[in-house]
């Protein structure tokens, strides 16, 4: 059976990443399993558990994104390195509160800064278990010098604008207020300026731009 | 991550792949930048379109 296409533009959500390197340079990883967002090609979900296709709408499979920043903004004490919001498409099973996709790619980067004090000793825990999980050292913006670094080298090998975040937009506030308003509008522009941003319109890059603006000035840049 | 309940499946084609095929604009490209070489008359006349390594 052939279905007929819902949408033409991807969905667009908020989720995080953690950074590894494997040589390649810094690479995005989920947080939750081993699995690499590799550079300049679609990420495809697998099943653990062998849907085909996948994600199925019984199962937990397919690549996760939030609609609102504040339930991602919830992973940042699991040690997130990356927030932003990512492409999906293919097959995309649509939650109450965001989206699993079959297909993903990064929209738009934010280096968060690293967290201090206590919870960095149970972040370096959870880093520990996710590098052996992963099979390689999953590495914080210190590790590439700086956030400023780290974002500059996500942008180049991705080709998607990042910018260091002087904050995580904070989970308690991140869903209701002016920070969810710009958070909103910056995740739509992502999806619906995609194609203009693609074939090198100006004005539809200098739309991200301004959202992207409006977003960090509202956390506190 | 919990994203609630499941409420429908999409199929969502983007008509414009939302992946790169190019750098970001105003930013270096990956490789780097051509060295400048002198060049002969006979090869700028047949190295017009090739591409180094
Ligand atoms: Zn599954």
């Amino acid at each position: 059976m052939t279905l007929a296409p819902d949408l033409a533009a991807p969905i667009a959500g908020w989720r995080v990443w953690n950074v590894t390197d494997r040589g390649r340079g810094p690479e995005l990883v989920s947080p939750v399993r081993p699995v690499a967002w590799p550079h300049r090609v679609p990420t495809t979900a697998v099943c653990a558990g062998g849907c085909r296709p996948c994600p199925a709408p019984e199962c937990r499979c397919g690549l996760y994104a939030t609609a609102g920043v504040g339930l991602a903004a919830l992973s940042h004490h699991t040690g997130a390195t990356v927030l932003g919001c990512a492409a999906l498409w293919g097959r995309v099973v649509e939650h109450t509160d965001g989206w699993r996709g079959e297909h993903g790619y990064p929209l738009v980067l934010f280096v968060l800064p690293v967290v201090p004090g206590a919870v960095e000793l149970r972040i370096r825990r959870l880093r520990r278990r996710r590098s052996a999980a992963l099979g390689a050292d999953e590495l914080g913006p210190r590790d590439f010098g700086s956030t400023e670094t780290l974002s500059r080298e996500l942008a180049r090998l991705y080709a998607v604008p990042v910018h260091p975040a002087a904050a995580m937009p904070d989970a308690r506030f991140a869903d209701r207020g002016r920070l969810a308003g710009r958070a909103d509008a910056l995740r739509a522009e992502a999806a619906a300026g995609v194609a203009g941003r693609r074939s090198g319109d100006p004005l539809a890059v200098d739309r991200l731009a301004r959202r992207v603006q409006d977003l960090l000035d509202a956390i506190g840049r | 991550m919990n994203i609630g309940e499941a409420v429908r499946t999409l199929i969502v084609e983007p008509i414009v792949s939302p992946v790169p095929d190019t750098d970001l604009p105003g930013r270096p490209a990956e490789l780097a930048p051509p060295t400048p070489r002198p060049m002969t008359g006979s090869e700028a006349a047949t190295t017009a379109g090739d591409r180094d390594a």
